[in-house]
């Protein structure tokens, strides 16, 4: 027997289950708590409230998951949840895609500097270590990490979920490393490098959240998961122009602190979610409401939150030269327009969401008596 | 299918059983290997009821808690068995090959 305490006649067990069970939406604990707690209970028999009687932590892991699961849902989940489970899982594809053109357009970079395309850069040669050394081992292995984030996304696009989830940990894994032994004080690297981290953390953790066992896995096809990999390559091809030209004898400074701020991975994710903001527009209005879904205005939205966050910490408002102060206002523009677009995403995704009482497609329900 | 979603199928062949009922009839299926937690078995029976593989048979009130018996349907019968029959043949593939390789004297 388990012991009763307190006012509410409920043992001191049954009251931390409880609190535990708070994890769960409040739909879904009216339909189950009582069932939950009972299963629970009749599990923990002899119990008595002088233990201090705790839920195990596995019993509490188990119920967090339950929560994502039911928060994200999958197949058979109610249509609010299923609407939010869509919406995390394109934070992942979309973002994932991002950082795939990202990898490959770096990838190109080091190669370049390696000479594997076209002569080698003399501040490569300097560090890149004999052949056969150690050291050269270390650069060939962190030109891999690069391919990580290609790899996550085309295991995604291909409906290869285990294997998006490893190379994309070892992707985070990787950029964690590079950001940890980044020789620069810790507040400099937190302003610095840290932020761009989260544009690379909000899509991991969407995948590996939203992409659970009761998730629809869709397999695209192969001309969809290579999109961001040819993408990569002509961002690559256009970055080295950009750059061969920025670095010129003569350049026109009226021009390059206006073009500069794009050429950041921040620029670019901030580029790429404007034009996608757009593109969602235009098919929205043709759309019309009832086509609307949810998942993409509210995806964009919150793949903004980061690309914002990295953004302002690039911000240098204390800038007195001409071409340092023009690059602080076309960030401060990029700012603005992200957050006129994260508003604008986020009135439109949840005006588009189904009403939170909609029943699921596959839920408990408990059969009439009378049939 | 996944082992928990096996595992809970086969506990309820026999009768509808409630919450607790399968958790421990599972343990006892897999010689006490598979040990589900409460959050985990109502993730299964949730992709089990939307598949409708399992479905609600009835409610009981025993010491004023309420238990929610779970039944087999028809089609999660098929699935199972369905599940078995595979099962059953990756274990006589993997038998043969090993009592040809212990034929063969390489063991």
């Amino acid at each position: 027997m388990t012991g009763m305490t307190g006012m509410t006649g409920m043992s001191l067990l049954e009251e931390r289950y409880r609190r535990v069970l708070r994890l769960l939406p409040a739909s879904y604990r009216t339909a189950r708590e009582d069932e939950m707690v009972s299963a629970f209970l009749e599990g923990s028999e002899g119990v008595m409230d002088d233990d201090n009687p705790r839920p195990r932590w596995s019993e509490i892991a188990s119920v967090a998951a339950l929560s994502v699961r039911v928060r994200l849902g999958g197949i058979g989940a109610a249509p609010r949840f299923y609407a939010w489970g869509e919406t995390v899982r394109l934070v992942a594809l979309l973002g994932l895609a991002f950082q795939a053109a990202l990898g490959c357009a770096t990838l190109g970079s080091e190669l370049q500097g390696y000479g594997l395309l076209g002569p080698a850069h003399p501040d490569y040669s300097a560090f890149l270590g004999d052949p056969g050394s150690g050291e050269r081992l270390w650069h060939v292995m962190r030109l891999a990490s690069d391919l990580l984030g290609p790899a996550a996304f085309v295991a995604l696009a291909l409906g290869r979920v285990r294997i998006a989830k490893a190379a994309a940990l070892l992707g985070l894994a990787s950029a964690v490393y590079d950001v940890a032994s980044a020789l620069a004080p810790l507040d400099v690297m937190l302003r610095s490098m840290a932020p761009s981290l989260l544009m690379l953390l909000v899509p991991v953790l969407a995948l590996l959240a939203g992409f659970h066992r009761d998730a629809p896995v869709a397999r695209h096809p192969l001309w969809a998961a290579a999109v961001p990999l040819v993408a990569g390559c002509l961002l690559y091809g256009m970055l080295t122009v950009l750059a061969s030209m920025s670095l010129a004898p003569l350049i026109d400074v009226r021009v390059w602190p206006w073009i500069w701020p794009w050429m950041a991975p921040a620029g670019l994710a901030c580029l790429a979610l404007l034009l996608a903001s757009v593109a969602w527009a235009g098919r929205a209005r043709r759309a019309g409401r009832a086509g609307r879904r949810p998942s993409v205005p509210l995806a964009l939205a919150i793949l903004i939150v980061p690309v914002l966050l990295a953004m302002a910490a690039s911000l240098n408002l204390g800038a007195v030269d001409p071409f340092s102060r023009t690059m602080t206002v076309v960030i401060i523009a990029q700012l603005a327009a992200l957050v006129v677009c994260g508003i604008a995403l986020i009135v439109a995704g949840v005006r588009a969401l189904p009403p939170a009482d909609a029943p699921a497609a596959g839920g408990i329900a408990m059969p009439d008596p009378a049939t | 299918m996944t082992e928990p979603a096996f595992f809970v199928l086969t506990a309820l062949v026999d009768e509808p059983r409630h919450g607790y009922g399968i958790a421990r009839e599972v343990e006892k299926l897999s010689d006490g290997r598979v040990q589900l937690k409460i959050g985990t078995l109502y993730g299964v029976l949730d992709r089990l009821a939307a598949d409708e593989l399992v479905a609600p048979d009835r409610e009981e009130v025993q010491q004023g808690r309420l238990r929610r018996y779970y039944r087999l349907t028809d089609s999660g019968a098929r699935a199972l068995e369905a599940e078995a029959v595979r099962l059953a043949a990756n274990a006589r593939s993997a038998s043969e090959r090993l009592r040809a390789r212990h034929a063969g004297g390489m063991a």
